[in-house]
């Protein structure tokens, strides 16, 4: 991999992490701020907040230290692509606001938590982080409305610091096995707030939405339309998992919370960071409105939806677009009109390599309905012969490592090291390990051999790798149509993903008369995941 | 006890490593919305305007365009803001045959996106 495209990676993950530290940041001071903040029902209170605090310190100095990261590889990004002078470099917007952040997370380091009033000092300078990010998003970039815009995404910002980013540390309270009082009173008292910042994100989330979409076209005609809808599907899953705590709390029995509402809240965290990943996704879309001329059409969808019969006859390596030939060799080939520099420019794909494309798009459903299938008769335990369904991943690794990349070894003339050159092939090759590990696991924890504790961990983590990989995969500016319509089948499936992990963690950790239902709901994840994917299709 | 917490510690890991390899992503860039001249548009003259608006604000400090001659040597072009949007210059010196304008302008969060729009002039 060039060492340009490494630092232009390693700065969208930098970024990512921001966004989730500076929830955790905000979420902490409100959180020692107003839910601890309460006298008189825990025997020793300081335990808490000491634990607390120190999350809450060890947040803000990984937040400095991934913000100085992200604005060095920036740096050193527009440095080699531009030909810039570092110190033309510093007074770049992205910089000015990396700065505040930084500064910001020292202060909110250095800052005696336990001195009166520290709260007082803590909100402005976590507020401080949140404008930081603000100061570069959509909404600080807008011309029109810009400062509504800015104040409704600066809104929901600070409702999903306080309401998500409050979440580890009501664990963390939780798991410092509080008197029944003192954790219901805090629970109450979280309860409260979050639901406040449900009311705050929904609001500035529509309210947003009204500016960035024209029309209801604009919705399923657009990729930013399809992640808005996925991140509403899994916002509504939050509210849900919300919900449950809510009455777990309102049904006051001690041995529930700690049974069960703990692994709610651990899943609500989970479930929350798919979320932001899918907002941070759709800061790489220009918003809908702006897409106008772009949007496809309900009947272009419609057409590439309708179920036909997959494709199981694979045509010859030989007959496929060579796939990796650099950009200057591309004989009078134009660059597009808009592009991001390193991503990869799209060459119209030839009939053949959508034939393979989708051929591998199909056995990969088939063997994915096939898991489901054989993991839910497992489930009953009536056919001994499908607890064997993790052994099907296996196929899959093997399946993904063979034609995944044909351009390069064992089927193309590129060298088994040479293919690495290439940021897609890294992600493949990534998730062949991530699958056959996911079998090995698996296979050893069904069996009961698997004497490693991590072992049933691997199961969901896994799940959700996968999820959180389609949800944030490549967004290509030059051909923005095909994006969309590929978005349509690959956001279903990270969405499915994420949930079957979570549910196959619930399935784990809750006590065993809670199981039954999201036992269930895994392999029913697994079988519509392969249900999509028998119907994918590249045109 | 302790087994459970190196577990929970194990699965924040994995997790924080799902959301590293997820984080394959680019950020709010700037797209071009309207170009003067066109894509594969003609121009007649010696010397011809160039406009170009994009979907968000962005740092004409730290943008740049550069015009491709015929002969295929380039020429960075001195651009102006009269929008927040927009960038502004003056081809001059044009001669007969295919041009390129190639452009790269850095968006607030710091990303740079490019883009090429070939035209023709006619003498």
């Amino acid at each position: 991999m060039q060492i340009i495209n490494l630092f232009a990676f390693l700065s969208v993950l930098f970024r990512a992490a921001t966004i989730m530290l500076q929830s955790l940041v905000l979420g902490g001071v409100v959180f020692s701020g107003l839910v601890l903040a309460q006298p008189g029902v825990e025997a020793n209170p300081s335990e808490t907040k000491c634990a607390c605090h120190r999350m809450l310190r060890i947040a803000a100095i990984i937040l400095i230290v991934v913000q100085a990261l992200y604005i060095t590889c920036e740096a050193v990004v527009l440095v080699e692509l531009s030909g810039f002078q570092l110190g033309e470099i510093t007074g770049a917007s992205f910089f000015l606001a990396g700065i505040v952040s930084i500064v910001c997370g020292l202060l909110i380091v250095l800052v005696p938590y336990k001195a009166r009033h520290s709260v007082w000092v803590l909100i402005p300078l976590a507020l401080g982080v949140i404008a930081a990010m603000v100061a570069t998003s959509h909404a600080a970039s807008r011309l029109e409305s810009r400062g509504v815009l800015i104040s409704s995404t600066a809104l929901h910002l600070i409702a999903v610091g306080c309401w998500i980013g409050g979440l580890p540390y009501l664990l963390l309270s939780l798991r410092a096995r509080p008197n029944p009082e003192a954790a219901l009173a805090r629970l109450r008292r979280f309860s409260s707030v979050a639901l406040i910042c449900v009311g705050a994100i929904a609001a500035t989330g529509v309210g947003t939405c009204l500016y960035y979409f024209d029309s209801w076209s604009a919705v399923y005609g657009t990729a930013y339309g399809v992640m808005l809808a996925s991140k509403t599907a899994l916002f509504s899953v939050l509210l849900l998992l919300g919900a449950v705590n809510r009455s777990i709390v309102n049904r006051n029995r001690q041995e529930e919370i700690m049974n069960r509402l703990r692994y709610f809240v651990a899943t609500e965290i989970g479930v929350a960071m798919a979320v932001i990943l899918i907002a941070v996704s759709m800061t790489t879309q220009p918003p809908a409105v702006d897409l106008r001329a772009q949007q496809v059409d309900g009947a272009t969808i419609w057409d590439r939806m309708t179920p036909r019969w997959p494709r199981f006859h694979t045509p010859a390596v030989s007959e496929l677009t060579p796939a990796t030939r650099p950009l200057d060799k591309q004989a009078a080939a134009a660059l597009p009109a808009t592009y991001v520099p390193g991503e990869k420019i799209h060459t119209p794909n030839t009939p053949s390599d959508i034939a393979w494309s989708e051929y591998n798009h199909h056995w990969m459903g088939l063997l994915l309905l096939l898991i489901g299938i054989a993991a839910a008769l497992a489930r009953t335990g009536r056919v001994p012969l499908t607890e064997q369904w993790p052994l099907l991943f296996v196929l899959m690794g093997i399946f993904i490592f063979l034609r995944a990349d044909p351009e390069n070894w064992p089927l193309g003339p590129n060298g088994f090291w040479e293919s690495f050159d290439e940021a897609e092939v890294l992600q493949h090759r990534t998730a062949v390990l991530l699958v056959i590990a996911f079998a090995v696991f698996e296979r050893r924890v069904q069996s009961g051999t698997a004497k490693w504790k991590f072992a049933p961990e691997v199961f969901p983590a896994v799940c959700v790798a996968g999820g959180m990989l389609l949800v944030t995969h490549t967004h290509s500016l030059n051909n923005i149509k095909e994006e969309l319509l590929a978005e349509m089948s690959h956001i279903p499936l990270a969405l499915l993903a994420i949930l079957a992990g979570w549910s196959r963690w619930l399935q784990f950790r809750l006590p065993k008369r809670d199981q039954t239902v999201v036992s269930w709901v895994w392999p029913l994840c697994f079988a519509l995941m392969g249900a999509i994917l028998l119907n994918y299709r590249e045109a | 006890m302790a087994a459970v917490e190196n577990r929970r510690r194990l699965f924040a890991v994995l997790l924080l490593v799902a959301s590293a390899l997820s984080s394959n992503l680019a950020y709010a860039h700037a797209i071009l919305v309207e170009a003067s001249p066109s894509a594969n548009s003609t121009v007649a003259g010696t010397s011809t305007p160039i406009k170009l608006r994009f979907n968000v604000r962005i740092d004409a400090k730290r943008s740049r365009l550069e015009l491709v001659g015929p002969d295929k040597t380039s020429t960075v072009l001195s651009a102006t803001q009269p929008s927040p949007d927009t960038l502004q210059a003056m081809a001059a010196g044009l001669k007969a045959g295919a041009y390129s304008l190639r452009w790269q302008v850095l968006a607030a969060d710091g990303h740079i996106t490019r883009g090429e729009i070939p035209f023709r002039v006619k003498s």
